[in-house]
């Protein structure tokens, strides 16, 4: 099959299942409190562009940003420097495993305890999700650089740090980048959570709003721009892994996470 | 030029294993401009030796000495070291590896592109600047790690069974280039092979290195003049030398290869 039909048949089933939904929610077998037809969707997300939201989106937008700024910069630094040597990477890899595996959501109302309902809570939070795919995969990343590029850079009269920025931080970048897009999405995941649990704006609080208020046209227009600007960066971030990982002779999957 | 004298090398055995002794009592001196090859079974502690006149690896015991001062780690200045596995930054062009060297001495970048450029001529590859590692056979790769260690233009050059991953034909003919490179550049060469034929091709001096834990056995004059041709491949003084480290080396390789035990004997 060519690609021009999977492509129509791909846009068809949109089309369809689109048609679908509205007649079901125009012909009332869907609830309206719950579901709106799709074109109601549309013309609310013209309703987004009002300045509670837009404020709210630019918090949102700032409390990711702080999060994710915090988990590249520990989780970049500190994964290269667990990775690196076979003593810290034995002494100090079992407990960041251990802090993975704990389900961060319990400890929500706890941050929220501690930093209030503002950015804060929201920030440490999302960077308690998004620190651990950056440092897992940098950490994998710096272990695996191959022993022998390391030998001929000392060798050839690489310094200690000549050889963390020119061999191992090159030979992670592939590494970094999938681990920071990772990362991004349970930043953007953590910080929506703990803007669901307890916040008096950002858009998570707005998705809560408007669902407990049987509001679902907004909802959806809503969800539908929070998951189109996650894609978005997603995919900017994929391209930059693909750009960052040419170099390889062959492909890496990403250690923790999709 | 390079000195070890009664070196003794012991790895420390983890998580339950016992220690290994890779060398023991191993004295042997590299002549200044002269072309050592260091012959010996696979696992006899030939890389392990050459780490340390590369001063990337301490001995247990014993003194390393180059130039008559003590090694106390790598010296750019004075030794260039080719690996067993090309080692090039893959994720820099083929000038870009060259360059790196000199980059790490801290050489001014325009001066470092015309060395770069000028070492990539000598092995051939001057169209193949610009390429990365990947896009290049393994001959290729290794020549390319041949002019990276040149361009730090240091009296000493190690290698490291530098053509070992290589085809029949290639290093035969990489042979050639490197004995043409000794002959116009009047390095102390110290090359690790397995080959015998590549042992006696190039190298001035043979020492033959018994297995583990590895000591010298003996070493073997080998008299022709550089830059050596295929002509000598062929000729009788040729045969005698490579039958006579066959013998040598023949039970010693068994041994290494069917995993027997020498210290039984």
């Amino acid at each position: 099959m060519t690609r021009r039909a999977v492509g129509w048949h791909r846009t068809g089933l949109l089309l369809l299942i689109l048609l679908v939904w509205e007649g079901a929610a125009r012909g009332r077998w869907l609830d309206p409190d719950f579901v709106s037809p799709p074109s109601r969707v549309v013309l609310a997300l013209a309703d987004l562009a009002n300045p509670r939201i837009l404020a709210a989106a630019r918090l949102t937008a700032t409390e990711v940003l702080v999060a994710f700024i915090l988990a590249a910069v520990i989780g970049v630094g500190g994964g290269l420097l667990i990775g690196h040597s076979a003593f810290t990477y034995r002494a100090v890899r079992p407990m960041v495993l251990l802090l993975f595996s704990m389900p961060k959501m319990v400890m929500l109302p706890l941050f929220i305890l501690f930093f209030g309902i503002g950015l804060l809570s929201k920030a440490v939070f999302a960077f308690s999700l998004g620190v651990f795919p950056v440092l897992l995969n940098v950490i994998t990343g710096a272990r695996m650089v191959e022993p022998t590029l390391i030998a001929a850079a000392t060798s050839m009269g690489a310094t200690r740090t000549a050889v963390f920025a020119k061999v191992v931080l090159p030979a992670s970048l592939p590494a970094v980048v999938t681990g920071l897009r990772v990362g991004m999405t349970q930043t953007v995941l953590g910080v929506l959570l703990a803007e669901l649990y307890a916040a008096n704006t950002g858009l998570g609080y707005y998705i809560a709003l408007y669902s407990q208020t049987f509001k679902p046209a907004q909802l959806f227009a809503l969800f539908f721009l929070v998951a189109a600007i996650a894609i978005l960066v997603n995919e900017v971030l994929r391209a930059l892994e693909r750009r960052a990982s040419r170099w390889r002779e062959e492909e890496v999957e990403a250690v923790v996470g999709p | 030029m390079i000195e070890l004298k009664d070196v003794g090398v012991v790895y420390s055995g983890e998580g339950g294993m016992a220690d290994v002794e890779a060398l023991r009592g191993v004295t042997l001196t590299v002549r200044q401009g002269e072309f050592l090859a260091l012959l010996g079974p696979s696992g006899c502690g030939k890389s392990t030796l050459l780490g340390l006149a590369a001063g990337l690896r301490r001995p247990t015991t014993g003194d390393v000495r180059v130039g008559g001062a003590r090694l106390a780690g790598p010296r750019p200045d004075t030794i260039a070291v080719v690996f067993q596995d090309h080692s090039l930054f893959p994720w820099r062009t083929v000038v870009g590896n060259i360059e790196a060297g000199l980059e790490f001495r801290g050489v001014a970048r325009a001066e470092r592109q015309t060395r770069a450029m000028h070492y990539l001529r000598m092995v051939g590859l001057e169209a193949f600047a610009r390429a990365v590692p990947r896009q290049l056979s393994g001959g290729m790769k290794q020549r390319v790690a041949i002019a990276r260690a040149l361009a730090l233009e240091t009296p000493v050059l190690l290698m490291d069974e530098p053509f070992g991953a290589l085809d029949e034909q290639t290093r035969m003919v990489l042979g050639e280039e490197v004995s043409q490179i000794f002959a116009r550049t009047e390095k102390t060469i110290l090359l690790v092979t397995h080959s015998l034929a590549e042992a006696v091709f190039l190298a001035d001096r043979i020492a033959v290195m018994s297995g583990r834990p590895g000591r010298i056995r003996e070493t073997i004059q080998v008299e022709a003049a550089h830059p050596r041709t295929p002509e000598f491949m062929t000729s009788p003084a040729f045969h005698t030398l490579r039958d006579h480290l066959f013998r040598l080396l023949h039970d010693e390789m068994r041994a290494s290869v069917l995993g027997h035990d020498r210290g039984a004997r």
